[in-house]
Formats: structure tokens, sequence, C-alpha cells
């Protein structure tokens, strides 16, 4: 029952996500690995939600998508052709997305777009400015953009990306945001739009700040966010864990995660051990048959253990020297949990997977109740 | 330490004693000693001076702490812990109540927050719950859960209780929701949303309980008024305070700041009064090396400065900042081992704080480590002149005493200018209250800046003047460019360094000069010698062959043309193809304007003594050995007309002049570089052509010494020598070559040694006079025999003349003994033979020469010199690669130092050491400055802003061209000066916004339109920066 056997076979193992990320042909058996379903849509046959990526030419808007999800690495994003068409991706995860990459030269308020039909599945709007660049003209069309906004689907999320912050110091970050906001709250008090919304998220593809940028926009998208973070909470608190992410794979942006601050340093090592682990996966795993076959990824630092565990899914653990453990669960083909816990908490190993097998089942549950 | 932690075995004084000593050190006290044990490991040995640090162990993670009001108990909580203990002032800790033990314990779990009520609420204590829950127990009641209100739907961050109404309780959440609780209603009376993210922290103003404080995850802090209520309310103020989420806020107890501290490692204090709205940069920010946690204002009245800060992550430590020092903690407490998560100030002395490794610790200030008092607080820094400047604080005196009740005087010493705060705020015996209506000394304290006390010592040292240093670099000849020979450069850089005075460096020149000359004759002979072979082995095996004959002929001829000569057919001298029209000038012929330049060249460097005493055959056949040298490398001069020549005697006559008056006042003064202008070859030029036809009784000598050349080995040993005792002495007599460079116009008379003494050197003195003469005397009497005797009257002559350059001596005398040994070695060496080969094994040869140069000044650290030396010579004689290397790098290093960018990029250019060169190549980024504020523009790297691209190796390194494209696109990134806060761009002529080129002077920073600037500096002949910044540009 190896996987080189039958080759052929369906796989829904985190590496053929990664080479393949179209929709799968088919869904698996549902009986035993439910969670391993196709992806999750909010209403069963509703379009998908949008992300719509605008903002001035050359502000890097494509380098985002491409380093978020096509995993491009930041440098060569200074190779990407200018867009210009409308790209529309797919983004095929735990929850079905389209990601509407903009051109920067068009003008969509000249009347040629449907304006409606546009912002109509359109779940956030994602304007990008160059903070290295000159920005009145990118406000400009911020506004005019937001009040097409007001008009069509006021329920829009509109999150700013101050983006290429990388370039400036400190401080310079906190004026030029300061400076945009101040800008746009004036404008629009002047448009009689007080009550709009933004968001603002100073932003560079060269650190996770596009990441977490990306993770707090998508979390806002998730209607059940609040109940994946109680359920995050809960694990938190009764193993003992430090941190808890539940990460798409794809993306690496974080779905949920506990309620406590969020460090950067966390982030980035989560984010980091996800790569290892399909890199490992990609040379050690094989397919995993349609049942009953499991595979356990067990990735040791700097403490062996000879155990060998037995887990209906991928997991991973990998001890760090600072007396830390990492601790990797796939929870279903787009979604992985990722603890940071003490090495003192991560004794009861038993428990641990209890809890996160409960854990399981109830995102499971809250998936469903979705469908 | 244990030593020192059994203070009653001490009397008061020896213990004070002991702590003096050990200063700031004395960290761990004596209760804490040991590992804490499981229950009650109180401090009940602590001493009436002893520490009061206590702690306690609780086995689980504590989340937060909160204080009655009476500060006798303190309430820890945690995930799995709710519990009160009591604290006794000498730091015994007990465990009072569990409030988990009568309670369900579902409810009850992960507690991230908890507070102790006020005033009307004294026996109610309230947790936050990461379920969203608030729960609320009833001490009264045995510590009952009495009532769990849930509404937020999230996890719950913070609660506070309104110090002004102990009922009302505000909530801060993970839904960014803010709820106002009134103890008394089953529901929340009001709901706030700050329309950012989530809350982080709310906190009730102390003096304006109306006044709250939110922190948020999204960086931004608020400013409310809870009562204001109803559906159209919001915030008062908002402000963007950190990158990265806001962890904590904490109001100064002025009620006018706020600290807050966050994700970005920064703590900053803002000015939260009801002032204007605009100004939100922050009073102060005091940089960290984590995540801070928790930031609380030590309790010290109304105008407390000090903020204790803990770390989310990474540093277990607690620090208290002076925010007039941001950067070095004041106070430091170390005990934890993991992250602290929990700060209080139970009064201005004593600090509670929690901390995830299971611990509630009581600490005491004043045994708190001093970070300051382990740093250095002084420091040396070198200026690129060689001065140098120390800096040095003053360390505060030991406390006399050390008493409880008195505080640790360490801010004495911080409050600098400020003048002593002591007074004002009251004595350490229990909580300073802020009194509501005093409270006007806050904003005077926050707003002002922490200035030093500390000596400031600058230090000039005489051994290097940049004056000198800028002005050879400017004038040095460091390569040979179009038809400048190598004697040319020597004699230039050792004029310029004599006009300078440096009159050591000037001889050096000189004495290379002539060893060059020397070296590239010997070449040439070698060269010829193996020519003449190869044509005798060509001739005799190719004899018949016609073709073979007529070339060997050809060869021949040429060959002797150029021995006739000393012409270098050789590749060393340059213009070979130009030998065949130097010859008919070489002939001896009467007319004045033929003389070859090189003759008077040579003038420079000898000594008028030598030719005063005698124009004798001696000095004739060396000066013509050196005239067929020159000449054959200057024809181009030659060439010239005899207006131009004209034109550069006028030239000529300027520099002399100020040779006078410096060799007057025997000082260096500033020297204008245009006063180099007229190099030394205009010079001697123009000298030539007054000399003319006075001067034709030389010309005969120059035949003599061709004749010589018939008999070409014993000639050129027997001048060689001389010459060699010549050159020495013109080394020595370094006085007069103020003479020689004098007496140009007077060559007429240089027979008549007296009154030409007499007319040219009126400034020198008489003394001076008379051993010049002797000395010329001297040297023409022991010219014949011995080439080596002329030397000890010379050395002697130096000696005495060098009394008149103190400055000068030591390092004259020491080259001096150098190129003694030298002469001795020599004198064991017999001469015989000649040719290169020979050339080789004497010790002036160019390669030793040059070897004890370099030896010699770079021992002396003269970077200068060996730079230049190594650049010039590079191509005759073989340095050390790694030797050179270091040298240009320095040389290049230093120049830059002087802001001398174009000798810099001339040396970068000139020299064959790889690594400088490729480093030119590659590093075409030069970092900008500010021109309004001189500060360096800070906000480069990353995506390519931050410097302009210029390449250095085309362009005038003066003006630098900034490529408009890297500007445009850096537009935000690097011409705008953050400390001055304006665009460094724009012309600074007409004050227009420059489109396309921007062209800057990289000396000032200043710079405007290509076209503005052409007509300032070309057209008006400006040199000053038009922007009135004092710069000379040009």
């Amino acid at each position: 029952m190896t996987g080189g056997s039958r080759p052929q076979k369906l796989n829904y193992s985190l590496e053929r996500w990664m080479q393949d990320p179209s929709p799968p042909l088919q869904s698996p058996t549902p009986s035993k690995v439910s969670m391993q379903n196709g992806p999750i849509s909010r209403v069963r046959g509703a379009p998908r939600p949008r992300l719509l990526l605008q903002g001035q030419r050359r502000s890097g808007k494509s380098s985002i998508s491409s380093v978020v999800f096509h995993k491009m690495p930041p440098t060569e994003t200074l190779f990407l052709e200018s867009t210009t068409r409308i790209q529309k991706e797919p983004v095929n995860s735990f929850m079905d997305f389209q990601v509407w990459d903009f051109p920067g030269q068009i003008d969509y308020n000249d009347g040629t777009f449907d304006l409606e039909a546009l912002f109509s599945d359109t779940g956030a709007l994602i304007y990008v400015i160059d903070a290295q660049d000159e920005y009145l003209e990118a406000l400009t069309r911020l506004h005019q953009t937001i009040e097409a906004i007001q008009r069509h689907n006021p329920a829009i999320n509109i999150e700013v990306f101050i983006h290429k912050v990388d370039g400036l110091s400190d401080d310079f970050k906190l004026d030029t945001q300061r400076d945009i906001v101040q800008r746009t709250t004036d404008e629009l008090a002047d448009m009689g739009l007080d009550g709009v919304h933004i968001n603002y998220h100073l932003t560079s593809i060269y650190d996770h700040s596009i990441f977490e940028a990306f993770s707090k926009v998508i979390q806002k998208l998730l209607p059940e966010l609040g109940t994946l973070e109680n359920l995050l909470n809960g694990l938190v608190s009764n193993c003992r864990i430090e941190k808890a992410f539940l990460f798409d794979v794809l993306s690496k942006i974080y779905v949920a995660t506990d309620s406590s601050p969020v460090d950067v340093q966390s982030y980035e090592i989560c984010s980091d051990y996800i790569d290892v682990v399909l890199d490992m996966t990609e040379i050690y795993g094989y397919d995993r048959g349609e049942l009953e076959v499991n595979t356990v990824e067990e990735t040791k630092s700097s403490v062996g253990s000879s155990e060998d565990w037995s887990l209906p899914d991928q997991s991973s653990v990998m001890k760090l020297q600072n007396g830390m453990v990492l601790f990797l669960r796939e929870i279903n083909k787009f979604l992985a949990l990722i603890c940071i816990m003490r090495k003192e908490s991560f004794e009861k190993r038993g428990l641990i997977d209890y809890n996160v097998q409960v854990f399981q089942q109830a995102l499971e549950k809250v998936f469903e109740l979705h469908r | 330490m244990d030593a020192f932690v059994a203070p009653q075995h001490f009397n008061s004084r020896a213990v004070g004693a002991v702590r003096r000593f050990i200063g700031g050190a004395t960290s761990r006290p004596s209760t804490s000693a040991g590992p804490p044990s499981l229950a009650h490991s109180t401090s009940n040995l602590s001493s009436f001076h002893g520490s009061r640090t206590a702690r306690y162990d609780l086995q689980v993670p504590i989340q937060s702490l909160s204080a009655s009001p009476d500060q006798e108990l303190v309430v820890v909580a945690g995930r799995e812990v709710l519990k009160i203990l009591r604290v006794t002032f000498h730091g015994e800790i007990r465990e009072s109540v569990d409030l988990r033990a009568g309670n369900a314990p579902g409810k009850t779990v992960a507690n991230s927050d908890v507070k102790w009520g006020c005033n009307f609420s004294k026996d109610v204590i309230a947790t936050a719950n990461t379920n969203g829950n608030i729960c609320v127990y009833d001490l009264n009641r045995g510590g009952k859960l009495d009532r769990v209100m849930h509404e937020h739907q999230r996890s719950v961050h913070k609660i506070a209780f309104n110090p002004g109404n102990g009922k009302i309780l505000i909530s801060g959440s993970q839904d960014g929701m803010m709820k106002i609780w009134d103890l008394r209603q089953k529901k929340s009376t009001m709901t706030l949303w700050g329309k950012s993210d989530a809350v982080r922290d709310v906190q009730f103003n102390a003096l304006n309980a109306v006044h709250f404080a939110a922190a948020f995850d999204n960086g931004t802090i608020q400013k409310w008024e809870w009562r204001m209520g109803g559906t159209a309310h919001s915030y008062l103020k908002k402000i963007s305070a950190h990158n990265g989420p806001v962890f904590s806020i904490d109001w100064h107890p002025d009620g006018k700041y706020v600290a807050s501290g966050g994700r970005d490692k920064t703590v900053k204090v803002w000015d939260f009064g009801e002032g204007d709205t605009q100004n939100k940069r922050p009073v102060h920010t005091i940089s960290t090396m984590a995540a801070i946690g928790r930031a609380t204002w030590r309790p010290r009245g109304v105008s407390t400065r000090e903020i204790a800060t803990c770390a989310m992550t990474h540093d277990n430590r607690i620090t208290v900042w002076d925010i007039k020092r941001p950067f070095v903690g004041k106070y430091a407490f170390d005990e934890h081992t993991n992250a602290t998560s929990g700060l209080l100030w139970k009064d201005e002395n004593t600090l509670w704080s929690c901390s995830k490794d299971q611990m509630f610790v009581q600490h005491d200030l004043s045994y708190a480590v001093n970070p300051i008092n382990s740093l250095n607080h002084s420091a040396v820094a070198w200026a690129p002149n060689m001065s140098f400047i120390v800096v040095m604080g003053q360390r505060p005196p030991p406390p006399a005493k050390r008493d409880r009740n008195v505080r640790f005087e360490m801010d004495d010493e911080i409050s600098g200018g400020g003048g002593r705060k002591k007074s004002s705020i009251s004595a350490a015996a229990g909580r300073v209250h802020p009194k509501i209506g005093t409270q006007q000394s806050g904003i005077d304290t926050l707003g002002a800046k922490y200035v030093p006390q500390q000596a400031v010592v600058e230090v000039a040292l005489p051994m290097f003047s940049g004056v000198p240093f800028t002005v050879m670099a400017n004038n040095w000849v460091t390569s040979l460019s179009g038809d400048m020979t190598l004697s040319q450069a020597c004699k230039k850089n050792a004029e310029t360094a004599w006009i300078l005075g440096q009159y050591r460096t000037a001889q050096t020149w000189k004495m290379l000069d002539l060893i060059q000359g020397w070296e590239i004759e010997a070449r040439q002979e070698e060269e010829e010698r193996l020519n003449k072979e190869a044509e005798m082995a060509a001739s005799k095996s190719h004899l018949e062959s016609g073709i073979f004959a007529k070339r060997a002929l050809g060869v021949t001829n040429t060959d002797r043309k150029s021995s006739n000569g000393s012409a270098g057919a050789t590749p060393l001298a340059k213009p070979v193809a130009d030998t065949p029209q130097l010859q008919p000038i070489l002939t001896p012929t009467p007319k004045a304007p033929t003389n070859p330049p090189g003759n008077i060249d040579e003038n420079l460097s000898l000594p008028p003594k030598a030719f005063g005493a005698s124009v004798s055959s001696s000095t004739a056949s060396t000066d013509g050995g050196e005239i067929l040298n020159m000449a054959s490398r200057r024809v181009s001069v030659i060439a010239r007309s005899p207006q131009a020549i004209d034109e550069n005697k006028e030239l000529s006559l300027k520099p002399l002049d100020h040779h006078h008056h410096h060799e007057n006042e025997d000082k260096i003064t500033p020297l204008r570089s245009d006063m180099f202008s007229a190099t030394p070859e205009t010079t001697s030029r123009g000298n030539n052509e007054k000399n003319g036809g006075a001067y034709d009784p030389e010309v005969p000598d120059v035949a003599v010494s061709s004749s010589f050349d018939k008999d070409r080995d014993k000639a050129t040993l027997a001048y060689r020598g001389r010459q060699y005792s010549i050159g020495l002495t013109s080394e020595q007599t370094s006085s007069s070559y103020d003479d020689s460079t004098n007496s140009f116009g007077h060559r007429p008379r240089l027979g008549n040694s007296r009154p030409f003494h007499k007319e040219t050197s009126d400034d020198e003195d008489d003394d001076n006079h008379h051993h010049n003469h002797n000395n010329a005397r001297h040297h023409n009497q022991t010219a014949h025999h011995n080439p080596s005797a002329p030397l000890n009257p010379a050395m002697r002559n130096t000696s005495s003349h060098n009394l008149k350059h103190q400055h000068q001596l030591n390092t004259a005398e020491a080259l001096g003994k150098d190129i003694q040994d030298m002469v001795k070695d020599y004198g064991t060496i017999k001469l015989s033979g000649s040719g290169y080969g020979r050339m080789k094994e004497l010790p002036w040869n160019l390669q030793n020469f040059l070897t004890i140069l370099t030896d010699y000044y770079s021992d002396r650290g003269e970077v200068q010199m060996c730079a230049t030396l190594a650049l010039l010579f590079g191509d005759l004689v073989e340095f050390d690669e790694r030797r050179m290397g270091d040298w240009i790098e320095g040389y290049v290093e230093q120049l830059q130092r002087f802001k001398l960018y174009v000798p810099a990029a001339e040396v970068i250019k000139a020299t064959t050491v790889e690594h400088v060169r490729s480093q030119a190549l590659t590093n075409t980024f030069i970092h900008l400055s500010c021109g309004n504020c001189n500060a360096p523009m800070m906000s480069g790297g990353g995506g390519g802003g931050g410097a302009a691209s210029i390449n250095t190796a085309s362009l005038d390194p003066t003006i630098v061209q900034g490529d408009a494209d890297a500007r445009k696109a850096s537009y935000k990134g690097s011409l705008y000066c953050e400390s001055c806060r304006r665009m460094a761009d724009g012309c600074m002529l007409c004050h227009q916004i420059v489109r396309g080129r921007w062209t800057m002077c990289q000396g000032c920073c200043h710079g405007g339109h290509d076209d503005c600037l052409r007509g300032w500096y070309v057209d008006s002949k400006m040199k000053q920066c038009p922007s009135g910044c004092g710069h000379d540009c040009v």
C-alpha cells in the first residue's frame, strides 16, 4: 500500500496541493476522511467572494499576489511584467475566493465598468499605495473608489495597504501612515462619508507584514472567526500551549489564532516550519491511500525520539534548542494547526493529541454548519 | 555575593560601605537567595536595612495581577489560578484566599486580566476571561463568584475600574468593542466601537475619570470620554502610535500624557491632553530590545519621568526607564526566568511583578541594578586631522548614607541642567497620590530633553595638519598623464611639498627624481646591451641575408644615436618615436630657446652652490647626463612656441613670490590651490626663456658630457658617483632649495657665487649663507676623489641648517641616517663594471631606496606619501601587493574623510590594486546628506532608495549627478530629510523644483539645475556655494 505502487491515485496531501493548486477533479471517498473533502464554501453554489487588488501602477499589486499566493521569492517580483488586464485568480483553499488583480492604469470609474457587478460579490477591496512614491494621486483614486463602493456595496471591507515600507525608517512609516489616514479621513468627511471604516496596514513583501495583513483581511471575511478563535483559546489553555495558529498551508496566511498577541518571531518560525514540512513531504512523503494509509512526519531538530506515532493525519514535531516545541498537525488538506509550546507542556503528548483531535472535530462541525 | 547578604551581622555602616563598594551590583537580596521553596518562601529574615525583594512560587503561569486599594493584598490571575496574596512591607508573602476553591471550575478558567475594585467596590474583584466572560467575585461573601457577564463574543483582554466610581467597569475585547458596565445593572450600559482592531488595553485617567485611553491591535491609541455615550459617540483623539499592535497604555499621573508600548519594541509618550489634536508625534520615544508587554509609570507624583516596562517575550527583565535617557535603562530587575506578564507599582520604591515562570516577585528599587553604572562614561574618538575628542561623564558620588526612607538618589545626575527636582517630590514614606489641581510641572519635565552633564575635551595634535595634506592631495601628481614624465612628477611634488614647508618630503621627492633618472638610464643601458648582443648574434648568423643585415644596420644606427643622446629607444622612455627629431636639439647650439627645458628642471634639484662655486666639468657633466635623460622625454615641451613660453614666464613669477613669502614667515598659511596652478614645469620654462642667452656657457658642457659617452662605462660611473653626492647635498641643504628656486632669474650670475647669494638669499641669515658656500666648496673639492666623501660636510651642514626648522630636525636626521647607512654600505662596494645589473646592486637603486622610503613613511603613518610613491613608481618597482593595497585604501579613505573626492577618485582611477579599483567600479552608490541640517539621509536601503547612483569613473567627481529616475523612484525614500523634515532637492539658486537632472555638490550637499549652477560657477566665476553655506564648491 505504498504510494509508489499507485501513482495515478488522487492524493490530497499537502505537497500535492503545493504542486497543483487547481481544485480536485472529484471528491475522495467521503465516508471516513470527511475533513479531506473539497473546499469549504460558505454558501453552497454561491459565487466565490472576491478580493479586489487595486492601486496605482507599479505600486506592487501583482507582486503581492505573486508572493502570497504563488510563493514567489520577493526578490523576483522585480521582473514581473506589468499587468495589462484584470487577472482573476481563483484561490482554492479552506474557503474559495478570487483575487482580482487590477491593472493600475485602468480607470474603472469612467462608466464603462459595471461597478454594480464588480462590487456585488466582493468581500474586500485591497487598495495598495506605494509609500515610497508620491501618493497624492493614489489617494484621490482611493477616495473615488471608496465613494463608488459606498454607492454600490457598502459591506465591502476597505483595506489600505501602505506598501513598500521596507525602505522607510520606523518613524517615517508611521508619519506616512498618519498622513494618509488624515488625508483620507478629511476627504471622506468632505464627501459626507464619515462612517466608512477603513483599515490601514503597513506592508512589505520582504517580511511577514504582507502575510499578516492578508491574514487579517481574510479573517474578516470569515464569519466563523470568533468561533475558531474561541476553540483555539480553549485548546491553548487546556494544553498549556503558548501560541496556536491555524494556517492556510498554501498561502501561509493564518486563518485564526488564539487571542494572545501575535509576535513576529512566532509567526515567522511557524511559517518557515510549514516550508520545511512541505519540503520534507515532497522528498519523503508518499501517496496516501484512499482510506487507511497514514503518514507521520517526525522532524527532529535537536532531540531525537524513537517513538513512532500513528495518527490519522500528518503531524510533525520539532524540538527547538531553546526548550520550545513546534507541533504541526494537518487539520484538513488546506489547514494546518501549528502550536508553540514549552517542552514541559509537550510531555503529555497523548493529551495534546486527544485535544487536537477534539479541536479538529469541532472545526469540522463549524464548517459543516456553514455548508 | 552571598558573603554580603547577611546584613544583620554587620552594623549598618559596614553594610553601607560594602554596598557602596560593590555599587549597583547588589541585585540578589538575602531573602531570595537559594531556590524558591514550594509554598511559603517568605522573607522572614529581612532586616531593617535589607532588601525587601521577595518571591512567591504559584506553580502555574500568571497572567495578571492587581492590588487592593490598601496595597496589602494582591490578586494574581492566570489561566488556572486566581489567588489573593498578602504581602507585608518587608516582603513576607502569604497566600490568603484561593478564589477558585469555592466556585465552579468551568467558569473561572482562562483569566486574562484581573482587577481589584476601588472606592465603592473595594471588595470586588473582576476577571476577564479568554472566552469572553467577565467574572465578578465578591470578597464579602468569601470570594464567591458573584456574577458572570457575557456579552463579548470573543476574548476579553483588559478590564478597568473607574477610579472615580468603582461600580463602573470597562472591558476591552478582541472583537474590537469596549463595553462600559455598571455593576449594579445586569447588562452593559454602553458599547463603544473604536473602528479599529482588537482592543489590547484600556485604562481610565486617574485624574479625570471620565476619560479613558484604549490601545488597539492595529497600532492606534484612542482617547475617549465614556459619559458622552449614545450612538453618536466617538473617540476624542486617535493616534497611529505604533507599527504593529499596541499592548499597553498607561496614563501619566498628571493626566495629560500617556505612555504606550507595542510590538515595535518602543515605548512612546504621547500628549493626550486637551490641546490640539494635530500634534501626533510622540513626546518621547524609548527603544527597547523586545516587544513591550506592559509599561507603567513609576508613581512619583505628577512629575514622574520613569516608566517600568517588561517585554512580551524573549526578555525576562523588568527595566525602569527615565524618559530623558531613552537608551539606557535606569534600573533593571532580572528576577524572572520567563516573560514577565504583569507589572504593578506598590509604591514608588516597590514594584510587584508576575511572570509566566510562575513567580510573583516584589522588587525593591533601592537594590536594583543600575545599568548606567556599568557603562563607560567616557569615550574617545579620532578626527580625520589627527585631533581627537574626549567626552567624560560625571559619575555621581556614592550615597553617603543608605536609609530606606531616603530615595536612591540617582536622578540628580540625570536632571542635569533642569535643576534638582527632588524638593518637589514628597518623600518615600508611602504611596504618593496625585492631587488634582496641582499637576503643572509634568509638562515641563516631560517636554524637556535630557542634557547630559559631560565634559568635552578636544585635543589637537601638532603632528598632522590638514592643510598640507589637503594641498598636497590636490596638487601632487599621482599618475603620469599626457606627456608628464616621472621626473617632472617628482619635481612637481617636491615643489608642492617645499612650498608647504614639508622640507623632508620635498627632499625625498628630489632624491627620487635623481634616482629614478639613473634607474631609467641604467635600464636603458641594459636594454641597449641586450639589443647589441642580440644584434651581434643576429648579424653573425644572418650576415648573408640582406634584409636582416639592413635591419641590423638600422638597429645599430639607432643605437648609436640613442647612446649619443642617451635617449631612450627603450620602452622605458616614453616618446620613443620622437628620438630622431630630438637629435638636432641635443647638439650644442648657442640658440637659446632650443635649450631643453629639462635642463632647467634639473636645476630645481641642484643646490645653487654647486653651480655657484664652479661651472666645473663635474657639475656640468652631471647636469648633462641628466639633460640627456630629460631631453629625450621632453619633446613636446620643446615644440612650444616662444610666445607660449612668454606667457608662462608671467605666470611663473607669482608662485615665486609666494615662496619667498612663506619662507620668510617660516610657517604655513592656508594656501589656495589656484596658487599652485603654475606648475614647476611652466616655472622652469619661463626661467629658461629668461635666462636663455646667459645660459649658453653651459651648453658646451653638455657636449662634453656627451663626449664622455664614447667611453661610456667609465663616464657613467664617474658622474654617477658624483651625482650621488650632489644629490645628497641638495637633499641635505634643503633650505637652500628656496635659493635655487628663486635664483632662476639670476642664472647669468651663476659663475659668481658671492653676488648670487647676496642678492637671492636676502632672507637667509649669514651663517646659513656661509655654510652653503662652504659646503659648496667642500663639495667641489672632494667630488673628484671619493664619491662618499662630500657627504659628511653635507650632513653637518644639514644639521646646522635644520636648526632653523626645528620641527623637521628629527625626521630629517632619521632619514639622513638611513642614507648615511646606505652610503656606508656603498663605500664597501667596489665600484666596477656598469650596466643595469651593476645598478641593481647599488644600495641606492630605486628598489632599495623606495623600500626604505616606504618603510620609513609607513612607520610614521604617512599614508599619503606611501600611496603616492606606490602609484608613481608602481610600474618601475615592485611593491608588496598587500602593503600597497593597504596604503592606497588608507589614502583613499583619508581623502574621503577630508572630503577630497576629486583626488580620491583620481587615486582610485590610477591605482593598479585590484580591490580598490573594483570597489570603485562596483560601489557606485554615494550616501547623501541633507544640505540643510547636514544629517545623513538615513532612509536608504531596501528598494533602491536612499542613494543616488553615480558613475565614479566617468563623471567630474566634484559635481555628482544623481540620476533623475533614481531620484524619482526614491522620492519619499531618499531626498526627504527626516531630521529637518523637508525635501533636500530643489534648486538652491532659483528655488524651483528640479525636473530632470539634479546636480549637487558632494561637499555641501546643495544642488540645483544644471543651468543655474553653470551660470553661477562658470559664467559668474563664483567659487562659493550659492546657498550661502560658505562651502567652496569649486
